[in-house]
């Protein structure tokens, strides 16, 4: 409950502050945005199973985004960060599809 | 469906399923569920870690929320983009119609001056001409290589003498140069033009009208300084010496000659001036 509160005060604070991303971070925007959904859906999905962990939220949380970050950069210097960030985005697609697709068995029961 | 038809659907999924397995593993799966009303154990619920998690919330609404605001605010961006391509799109343009005057201009210059040009080249070409004519008839001074004649009256010569230098022999001499191509000939310091006459006044000798003193220095354009021994002008030179006794010299170098003094036509009106160049063009041989 205290992270969905976070989420929300994140959020509010994105509206009002409106900051603007700078021109070297805007490759890793889309990386951030889906790993955020893939914390936040596996998050969700945990705390519907009763399974939420803050420590694991975090920490799936950061190691992802770095690692996305990570191979984003790689794949910049080494001239494929478009298809490294496609194969990002893919997996963590995967990943919020299959924690989306859980979440709507244990609400729906479908 | 036989365990070996099974297991060989199974082999050729297992790649993507593993894939797919390990891809989207849950991250909770350690993560026993609790049971309604259970709580974790305080060690897992520390406060370091629930501030961390709520800073990771925080940071994952704000990334939503700027990536939103992005995305909408792209919209603009496209737009003031658009404006400002399109504004400078029709600057450009201006500045090309403007460039594409200026390049019209330039070229209407150039076929102006083309023209020009060509409408000089013949005036030019007459210029040529007339400078020709003029240094050839003695109206313009002239510089070059060429012959000095000296020639001077007989040692102890007496006034009316055959041993002076007569305006006959002058006009000889002058005439030999002519001959050896001189393109002008200048008698102490007076330019011989085609009106100008060598005649004797009494004892003096009258080169345009102007009395001369011996030496008589004739110096002649252009004409070579290797003199033949039998030219005109040597035998006549070794003539005068002979017979009369003349002291005369030949010497090569440059010369300097002035314009003549051709004077004014009288009768003759600026219609016939042509025809006048001809008759100077006619006395150089």
């Amino acid at each position: 409950m205290i992270a969905v509160i976070g989420l929300l005060a994140g959020i509010a604070l994105g509206l009002l502050w409106h900051p603007v991303v700078p021109v070297w971070a805007e490759p890793y925007l889309p990386i951030a945005i889906v790993a955020a959904m893939d914390a936040v859906v596996g998050g969700i999905r945990a705390l519907i199973e009763r399974r939420f962990d803050e420590r694991i939220f975090v920490i799936s949380f950061l190691s992802n985004v770095l690692i996305a970050a990570f191979l984003v950069f790689l794949g910049d210097q080494l001239g494929v960060g478009a298809q490294i960030s496609t194969g990002v985005v893919v997996v963590l697609a995967m990943r919020i599809f299959a924690n989306a697709a859980a979440i709507r068995r244990l609400l729906f029961r479908a | 469906m036989d365990r070996a038809a099974a297991a060989g659907h199974r082999d050729a999924d297992g790649l993507l399923d593993a894939f797919i397995a390990q891809a989207v593993a849950d991250d909770y799966a350690d993560v026993a569920p609790m049971g309604p009303g259970e709580r974790r154990p305080p060690s897992r619920r520390d406060l370091p870690t629930a501030l961390i998690a709520v800073a990771v919330a925080v940071v994952i609404g704000l990334i939503g929320a700027v990536a939103i605001l992005t995305a909408r605010g792209s919209d603009d961006e496209r737009d003031r983009t658009h404006a400002e391509l399109e504004q400078r799109v029709a600057a450009q343009t201006v500045v090309v119609e403007q460039r594409q005057a200026d390049v019209d201009q330039a070229t209407a210059r150039v076929d102006a001056l083309q023209q020009d040009l060509l409408d000089s080249a013949a005036a030019e070409q007459q210029a040529d001409q007339t400078e020709r004519l003029a240094r050839q008839a003695g109206m313009a001074a002239v510089a070059g290589p060429g012959v000095v004649v000296t020639i001077d009256d007989a040692t102890g010569a007496q006034a009316g003498s055959l041993n002076r230098v007569l305006d006959r022999d002058l006009q000889l001499i002058v005439n030999a140069l002519w001959k050896m191509g001189a393109a002008g000939i200048a008698i102490n310091g007076q330019r011989l033009t085609a009106l100008t006459a060598i005649r004797s006044a009494g004892d003096a000798i009258l080169v345009d009208y102007r009395p001369l003193s011996p030496p008589y220095r004739i110096e002649a354009l252009g004409t070579s300084s290797a003199q033949p021994d039998d030219s005109d002008l040597t035998r006549l030179l070794d003539g005068l010496r002979s017979s009369y006794g003349l002291d005369s010299s030949v010497v090569a170098g440059d010369v300097a000659l002035p314009a003549g003094d051709l004077r004014t036509p009288h009768v003759a009106l600026v219609g016939a001036a042509a025809g006048e160049q001809d008759v100077q063009e006619g006395s150089t041989p």
